[in-house]
């Protein structure tokens, strides 16, 4: 059941049916992406990867009610991204200083600590955003879903993505704005 | 300006090629005129790109496994999320709300038997019979009169007379 032919709609088919190898398969075609997700939304290890395994747990429960009409992606969008906010709502804001990674061999000692700082910044903005807002910028910015996907994927109507994004976006200007090296580089 | 601000609002919206061609068209020749604006827009496309800055783990190398065996543990229990919430629900067996149903309802028989057996003293006794015409409505009126029979000298017992006695005594 790897075939790359063989797309995600019919793996659910197969997990519904009871194929445990379609499901591994699912498993791994988007365990990175739907980790990514949430490690990005939560900003914390042990809280994305509970988030995941939820997820594609409450995806094998629901297999056998899965209609091949759905896409595939769009409704796992919609766990996910329930989840997160599920799991935000018990979680106390805070910021994470995150762990740098190993120093990138080709920036300089002085870059390397202003893109790691820019990148601290940048957490910290996000995890000060209302988790809606936060999910709304995540999944246009990063997951560059227009704004009908991200309405399915937050159960609500474009309109309402407009707004979230327009006063995300506000409140990371603000936050953002401010400070020297928000460029490009 | 009004209009500055009703064409700020849907920056965003423009940036993200979510508007149709009127409005789109619209806004494009609202930002040939207002610096304000195109400055709004220029620092909404720099935002992009400072985002992308956010640094993303690659996930624990075991989660693929973790996954699997939760999986493989939920198949051999055949649990199920929908399985859990009902098991926490615990539903009562039928009987205890029969049992329930039934004291409620000798409850209610008692009280009412009692308040007829009331009643009747009231009208029947010995002293009741002195207590014939307006005396009764007297007590009819009392909206609590039914329970004096409660009462450790109720209206019409020896008690009560033996109080009164005493009382007149004074």
């Amino acid at each position: 059941m790897s075939d790359p032919e063989v797309n995600d709609q019919q793996l659910m088919q197969a997990v519904g049916s009871g194929d445990h190898k379609a499901f591994g398969e699912i498993v791994r075609r988007h365990q990175t992406w739907a980790w990514t997700i949430a490690y990005r939304f939560l900003g914390q290890d042990e809280d994305a990867a509970d988030v995941v395994q939820d997820a594609f747990l409450r995806l094998l429960d629901a297999s056998s009610r899965y209609q091949p009409s759905a896409n595939f992606t769009t409704y796992f969008y919609r766990i996910i991204t329930r989840l997160c906010l599920d799991r935000a709502k018990k979680m106390q804001p805070l910021y994470v200083e995150t762990t740098p990674d190993s120093p990138d061999p080709q920036l300089g000692v002085l870059e390397e600590m202003l893109r790691q700082e820019t990148a601290d910044s940048v957490r910290a903005a996000l995890d000060s955003l209302p988790p809606n807002q936060r999910m709304a910028i995540l999944l246009h910015y990063f997951e560059e879903l227009n704004y009908s996907e991200i309405a399915s994927a937050l159960e609500t109507t474009p309109k309402a993505v407009e707004r979230l994004l327009a006063r995300g976006r506000q409140h990371l200007r603000a936050i953002l704005g401010a400070r020297d090296n928000f460029s490009p580089s | 300006m009004l209009s500055c601000l009703r064409y700020r609002r849907r920056l965003g919206a423009f940036l993200d090629g979510e508007l149709d061609q009127r409005e789109s068209k619209a806004v494009e020749t609202h930002l040939r005129k207002c610096v304000t604006c195109s400055a709004v827009l220029q620092g909404l496309r720099l935002l992009g790109p400072t985002l992308h800055t956010l640094e993303t783990p690659a996930p624990p190398s075991d989660l693929v496994s973790k996954i699997l065996t939760a999986a493989r543990g939920r198949q051999q229990t055949g649990e199920t999320i929908t399985e859990v919430i009902q098991l926490h629900k615990d539903p009562q067996p039928a009987w205890t709300w029969a049992l329930r149903g039934a004291t409620a309802a000798a409850l209610i028989i008692g009280l009412g038997a009692g308040t007829y057996m009331g009643l009747t003293t009231f009208r029947n006794g010995d002293s009741g019979q002195s207590l014939a015409g307006a005396k009764l409505n007297e007590y009819v009126e009392d909206p609590f009169y039914f329970l004096d029979a409660l009462s450790a000298a109720p209206r019409g017992s020896i008690e009560a007379a033996t109080l009164e006695l005493l009382e007149g005594g004074r």
